[in-house]
Formats: C-alpha cells, structure tokens, sequence
C-alpha cells in the first residue's frame, strides 16, 4: 500500500478515526495492527521478519537493562553487554545480508575465484527483497545500540516497542527515527488535536505535490532519456540527469514529508529527512541536509565509533570514505551504488584537503564568500558534484553510467535544449514547462525554509476563509495536475527499494 | 465552543470547495469528444413516450449508416437512430435498456459491425465515461460492473472524472468550457448523422473474407440483447454495413439471428444488390454518407414493410418526423 494509492486514502481516515475513537491505553495496540497490516500489503509472509527483528531487539534490549543493573563486576558487565550487542546486531545484519546482499556477494565472490581460476558456483537465493527491510533493521539497531551505551532505558512494553520499529508512517522509506525521539512520544498519551490536523494535512499535501506533480512528471523524462542513453545522447542526457537530480528529491523528500504529515495527524513529529539541500554551499553541507536521518545513523553508530575526527585528520578522512562507502552499500547491493558512495566520500574529504588551498586563492583573489553571487557559485558547483554521482544512482549499472558520462562530457548537440527536441522524450510541452514552473515553487519553498520561514505555520496564521480556499485549490491542482489515476501506472517510491 | 464551531465550519466549507472545485475540474477535462453523447440520449428522452416504432443502435456504422427520415419518407416508418460513434456491444446493449425506459418500438435494427468488441477494459475509456448520460441506472450499474469488476478505482474514476481524465488539462479547448446542450442537429434526423462527404473507398469482396467465430463474451452480450427484445415482444433485426475493411463475423452473425429466429442482413454481400456504390456512398473509408444510408434504408425499409406491421406514421398529422423536417 503505497501513499499514493486508492487504498491509502482509505486506509488512513479509518485508521485515524479509529485511533481516536477507542480508549487510550488501545491506541498503541491498534496502530500496531494498523502498521502490521499496512506492511503486510506488500507481502504478508515478510512481516514475519519485521517481527523477528522487533523479537531479537526487544529482547536484547532488555538483557542489556539486566546487565546494567546486575551485580556483576563493571568489566564483567562490559562484556556480556558487548556480547548481548554484537549477537544482536549479527543476526539482524545477518537478515539483512541475507536478503539484500547475498546474492551479490555470491557473484562477486564467484567472479573474483574465477579470475584466479578456481571454479566454485555459488548458490544464489530466489528471494524477493522485503520493503524497506534497511530501514527499519536500522532503527532497531539503533534502538540496541542506545541502550547498549546506556543512553535510553530499555523498552519494557512490547506493543510499544514492536509499534516504535514498525509505524507504518515510516516503516517502509524512513525517517529513520531513534527511541530518543519517536519512542519517547509514543509513551505519551496520543490526543486528537485540529492543530495536528491541520498541520499534518498540509504537510501531506506538499508532500504529495512533491511526489505526483514533480517527481512522477519528471520521471516520464528521465526514463525515456535513461532508457534510449544511446540514441538520446549528449544534452539529452545532461538534462536527464539535472531532473533526475529534482526527480529523486522530490521522491523521497515526498515521501518523508507525507510520513511526517500522517504521524502528525496521529500525533507524532518525526524528524524532518530533507533540510533544502540543493542549495548547500558544499558536498558535505548537502549531506547534513540530505536524508538527515541515514546521514545522523551513520554519524552516531559509525562515524563516531570509529573515531570520528578525533583521531587525526587522515584518519578522519578514511572514516568519513568508510561511511560513505558503506552509506552506498545501504542504498543498494550493486558495485554502482558503492561508487556513487565512494564519490560523495572522495568530494567530501576533497572539499575538506583543499580547504586551506581555497581559502588562500579568496584572500588572493579578494573574494568575499558572504556575498549572494559567491554563495550561488558554491550552490551550483555543489549541484554539479552531487548531480554527478546521482548518474551512478540512476544508471543501470556501474558500465552503463559510465557510457553515459562520456557521453555527457563529448556533448556536441546543445540545440536540442532550445528546438524543442526534449518535449518529445516522453513529456510534452505543456507538461514539461509544468515541471519547470513546479520546479520553481520548490526553489522558492527551500529558499524559505533555508531562511527559516515555516510556510505550512503562515498558513495557520491566516483568516480560517483563506485556510478554506487554500486547501481546496491546492487539493484540486494536486488532484489536477499530479500523475495518479487508473491512466498512469503507479509510479512507487524509489527508496522503497532500499 | 465558539472555536469549536467555527472549525467544524471551516472543515465543512473546505470541504464543499473542494468538492466543487473537484467536479468542476472534472467537467472541464472530460473527453469533449463525447459531448454529443449527451445530445443523443436527451434527444431520444425528449421524444414523446412510446412514439417510435423501430429503434436502430449500433456503433458509427449504424449511427451514419441508416437514415431514419429515408425510412418515414419512403415507407412511413417511425424510426430514430440511437446509435454512436465505436459503440461495442455491450454498450449497444445498454443503449438498447436505456431507449426502453421511454420507448416501446415493435423492432429493433443492431448494427453487429463491432459485435465481437466487448468493453471489459480496465482502462476507463470515454466510451465507459459517457455512460454517465444514460438515464437508466440499473443497466448501467450492470455495465460498469462488466467492465470494472470490483476495482474500487476504476469506479472512483466514472463517478469523479477528474481521476481518470486529469490529463487532459494540457488539450483544453472552447468546448471544455461550454455547458453540455442537446440542441436540434439529431432531432432534424432523428438520431441519423448526415453527411455529404464523399470519399471513395474500394468495398471488399466478401468472398475472401477469413471467417471467425464471436467471443463468449460478445455472444453472450448478443444473446441477451435477443432476450431483452424478446422478453418485451420486440422483434430483432441484425445488419452489417459494409466499409473498407474485411468483416469476419458474417457467417458467426448468420449463426446467431438464424438460431435465434432473428433477421440478418450483411450489406457487404448485398452491396450490389443495394445499390452502394464505393465512388459516391461513402464519407470516408469506415462510413456510408448520406448518400448511402438512404440506399441501406430503402433496402431495408422495403423489407421491413414488407414483413412487419408497422403503422404508417405519414397518416399522423404532426408526427415527430414531420416536426423534425421542420427544423433548422
């Protein structure tokens, strides 16, 4: 059951309706059932697994308390609480291995015995990769690992801790929330509250904006150009890949804020996953504003633990390459994804080597970084680098993104942007310029939320006629102008995937 | 409780706006093309009850195939097309239960050129959508279960165009924004659309014609067109007009009215006998023109004169063919 389906629209009211009709002390019981049901839309025998995880965290969880509290000797307690944490993140990570990278460990194990001439054919499984199984193994992790380093007190009630690893706003394509926070909230008493509403239905509304009217839009683009890459080559491409960069923001940004609109109405603020990031300054300023809840995941749990940077700066430098190259592995069980990984990581710990350097070419130079037009420039410039490896996100393969990068840089078809040759790559005209009018509204939104101007709270604050009137034309343009509907197939979500 | 009140009004207005917005949008980007859909049925449900005697359905091939007033002219009978453009056959049937609520004729003329054609379609297709102008609702209910199943969305799609033909936001035209009108263009022809385009077209030989037989689910649709007809006393008579196409269902036609004591006549075999001539009777390669129909009507105005009885409407003073005549 995806967000932008029939069933969802369905699935929702009642659920809400529900919640706030039954006492309170069920509500947790209900949206347990109502987050098990939705999971199981997809594929109900899968549930089992989110089960099983929630099952094996629980219970560490708990026996890391006891060790906590027992009357063992401190290094004692140390170990039994390492061994308790390990044995859980094994067998989660082993779930998560087996469906999501087994098969190509398989093959690249058996390519790489081949090279050296041994012949050994190993098995591959014949399993389908269950819905967002990266997503939730690692808010359970997280849960374990926070109370492994004595941060949170572990979970004593079931319900509320298996509801934490799998409500359903977010189980699927994240936030990936932590016990601190979403944990904590679901302690709460859950009440109705029309402020809730409101701001979760507007929320849900810019998320769906996002999604059907941009995402899905620019997608019959991108496609057909990704598709045809041989034929439709050079500026084509270069087009394709800048929207597919617009593309996938408003995907998965779409989603989360969609999340984080119908946990809202129920009563929950989850983390917001998308701070505006295509006008960071620099690689590593788009990755604290891009899919901030991985990116904070990997800090906290991986990053740090590690050594972070306290351990020198070439130090540092490998861990933050590490991060990203495992961040890429996260993403996906293909070689292209560990690149794009890898060139986030290479950018990140570039822009941090050359700092001193560039620092001394704007004190040469007399530049001035506060100014609008430097800051455009490092926006831009940014844009290329990320938009660069978003190719190996969007390419088939490792191979194929590379055919599409020589292509790109032995451009020699530029009219193609201005004779009207792209309205014929799988949107036309008015659709396009749509997508480039939508485009700008986004711009426009991230541009205020940069500036810290919270638009869905303007929107409270008007006369309740022009709250009225808002709503209802932003829902029939959604309605009018989004990809939805039994003539379009319904575009899922691409981290879905992950 | 002042706030309480006033937040269950905003809620309610938001909603009634949206609501309005929604169906307004949803007449706006329906498919245009079916506007005319509307004239045909309001102009057979404007007729006097029970005032024709012989009803002709059938997709474009009967719709611009038959003249209704060559038939009063020629033969006096009462006649009004009811046919429409790519009509398949189950929506001929439903065409057919919907002129039933206001007319009683004594013979019906079924176009079977689409015949084999059954809308089952997942699709929400305009001929699905201008269903919506159909006035009996039962039948239609039973036809939108045929073609959507209990697909939720595909229903959601009838009952609020938007969702199926939001699309089209991008080809809106002056027409999109015109209110639906019946007007008079199919009452001055009884339902016929006249043309005097002449295209010519070569009328294939039926003699090579690969022969197939219908689909359960269009002879199921055609045997219950026999049954309701015949459950109403209705008398059925089956045609085929010919176009510039083969036609494969000639001898799986024959099968069906003889086995069910109905007529058959497949124009494509009578061409010559008709008189139909490829050079000057077509408008275009799949259409008679008005040339033609009048032709397809003598031949079967003089059978049916012949064999039914059927009142001789030019003895009625004021008929509603003589009021049509009248008609700019």
């Amino acid at each position: 059951m995806s967000f932008n389906s029939i069933d969802f629209l369905i699935f929702l009211p009642v659920v809400v309706l529900v919640c706030f009709l039954i006492p309170q002390k069920l509500r947790h019981v209900w949206l347990l059932l109502a987050s098990y049901f939705f999971y199981m839309s997809w594929n109900a025998q899968y549930a089992l697994l989110i089960l099983a995880s929630t099952l094996i965290t629980y219970g560490s969880g708990i026996i890391l308390e006891k060790i906590k509290w027992s009357t063992r000797s401190p290094e004692r307690k140390e170990l039994l609480k390492k061994i308790t944490a390990a044995c859980c993140l094994i067998v989660n990570l082993g779930i998560l291995f087996f469906f999501k990278y087994y098969n190509f460990t398989a093959e690249l194990l058996g390519k790489a015995l081949a090279r050296v001439s041994i012949s050994v054919r190993i098995p591959a499984v014949d399993v389908l990769l269950p819905v967002g199984i990266s997503f939730y193994t690692f808010q359970a992790l997280s849960y374990t690992l926070d109370v492994y380093r004595d941060e949170i007190s572990a979970e004593r009630n079931f319900f509320r801790y298996a509801l934490f690893v799998s409500f359903f706003p977010q189980l699927v394509a994240g936030p990936i929330e932590r016990s601190k926070n979403l944990l904590k909230q679901l302690s709460e008493p859950c009440r109705f509250s029309f402020e809730n509403v409101r701001e979760g239905l507007l929320l849900m509304l810019w998320g769906f904006f996002l999604k059907i009217v941009i995402a899905d839009r620019i997608a019959a683009f991108v496609d057909t150009v990704y598709l045809n890459y041989r034929i439709l080559t050079g500026a084509y491409l270069i087009a394709a890949t800048v929207l597919f960069a617009v593309q996938i923001y408003c995907d998965f940004a779409g989603y989360s804020v969609i999340a984080m609109g119908t946990a809202k109405i129920l009563g929950i603020t989850l983390m917001d996953n998308f701070n505006s990031p295509y006008l960071a300054l620099s690689v590593s300023d788009f990755w604290r504003r891009w899919h901030i809840s991985l990116t904070s995941w990997f800090k906290d749990y991986l990053y740090i633990p590690l050594g972070g940077s306290r351990k020198g700066r070439f130090r540092k430098w490998i861990n933050q390459l590490i991060v990203f190259l495992v961040s890429g592995l996260w993403h996906g069980a293909d070689l292209s994804y560990v690149i794009w990984g890898g060139i986030n990581g290479c950018c990140q710990v570039a822009g941090e080597a050359l700092k001193p350097l560039r620092d001394r070419i704007v004190k040469a130079l007399g530049l001035r970084r506060e100014t609008l037009g430097h800051r455009l420039m490092q926006m831009v410039g940014t844009f290329a680098l990320v938009d660069f490896s978003w190719i190996f996100f969007r390419a088939e393969n490792y191979r194929q993104a590379f055919e599409i990068i020589k292509s790109i840089f032995t451009s020699d078809n530029f009219w193609v942007l201005f004779d009207g040759s792209l309205y014929t790559c799988g949107l036309d005209q008015p659709n396009f310029q749509l997508a480039l009018g939508c485009i700008l509204i986004l711009i426009a939104a991230d541009v205020c939320k940069r500036k810290g101007i919270v638009i869905r709270k303007l929107i409270a604050e008007q006369d309740w006629w022009f709250q009225c009137l808002f709503i209802a034309g932003a829902v029939s343009a959604i309605l009018l102008f989004g990809k939805w509907g039994p003539a379009f197939d319904k575009a899922s979500f691409i981290y879905f995937q992950f | 409780m002042k706030t309480v009140v006033q937040r269950i009004a905003g809620v309610a207005l938001t909603c009634l706006l949206t609501w309005l917005m929604v169906s307004k949008l949803g007449f706006l980007v329906r498919p245009v093309s079916t506007d005319e859909v509307y004239s045909q049925v309001e102009t057979l449900h404007s007729l006097p009850r029970d005032s024709v005697e012989v009803m002709i359905y059938g997709s474009s091939h009967a719709f611009r195939g038959i003249s209704a007033m060559e038939l009063y002219d020629r033969y006096g009978i009462g006649a009004y097309n009811y046919g429409w453009h790519w009509l398949k056959i189950n929506t001929v049937h439903l065409f057919l239960k919907d002129s039933l609520e206001v007319q009683t004729p004594r013979l019906v003329l079924i176009e079977a050129g689409l015949a084999n054609n059954v809308v089952q379609d997942t699709d929400i297709t305009a001929e699905i959508y201008f269903s919506r102008y159909l006035h009996n609702g039962a039948a239609r209910a039973a036809f939108l279960k045929q073609c959507f199943g209990n697909d939720p969305e595909r229903y959601l799609s009838f009952y609020m165009p938007l969702c199926a033909f939001h699309d089209n936001w991008s080809t809106l035209e002056e027409q999109s924004f015109r209110k639906l009108e019946k007007g008079t263009f199919l009452r001055k022809n009884m339902g016929f659309f006249a043309s005097d385009d002449v295209t010519e077209i070569r009328i294939p030989d039926y003699h090579t014609f690969r022969q197939r037989d219908f689909s359960e689910a269009a002879r199921e649709e055609l045997l219950g067109i026999i049954e309701t007809c015949h459950e109403k006393g209705i008398q059925v008579i089956f045609f085929t007009v010919p176009w510039q196409e083969d036609y494969e269902y000639g001898d799986a036609m024959k099968t069906i009215a003889k086995g069910n004591g109905c007529d058959y006549f497949d124009f494509f075999e009578l061409a010559e006998e008709t008189g139909l001539d490829g050079k000057t009777d077509f408008s275009d390669t799949g259409h008679l023109n008005t040339s033609g129909a009048v032709k397809v009507a003598d031949y079967l105005g003089r059978y049916i004169s012949c064999h039914y009885e059927l009142t001789d409407m030019r003895t009625i003073e004021d008929n509603l063919w003589e009021q049509a005549k009248e008609m700019e």
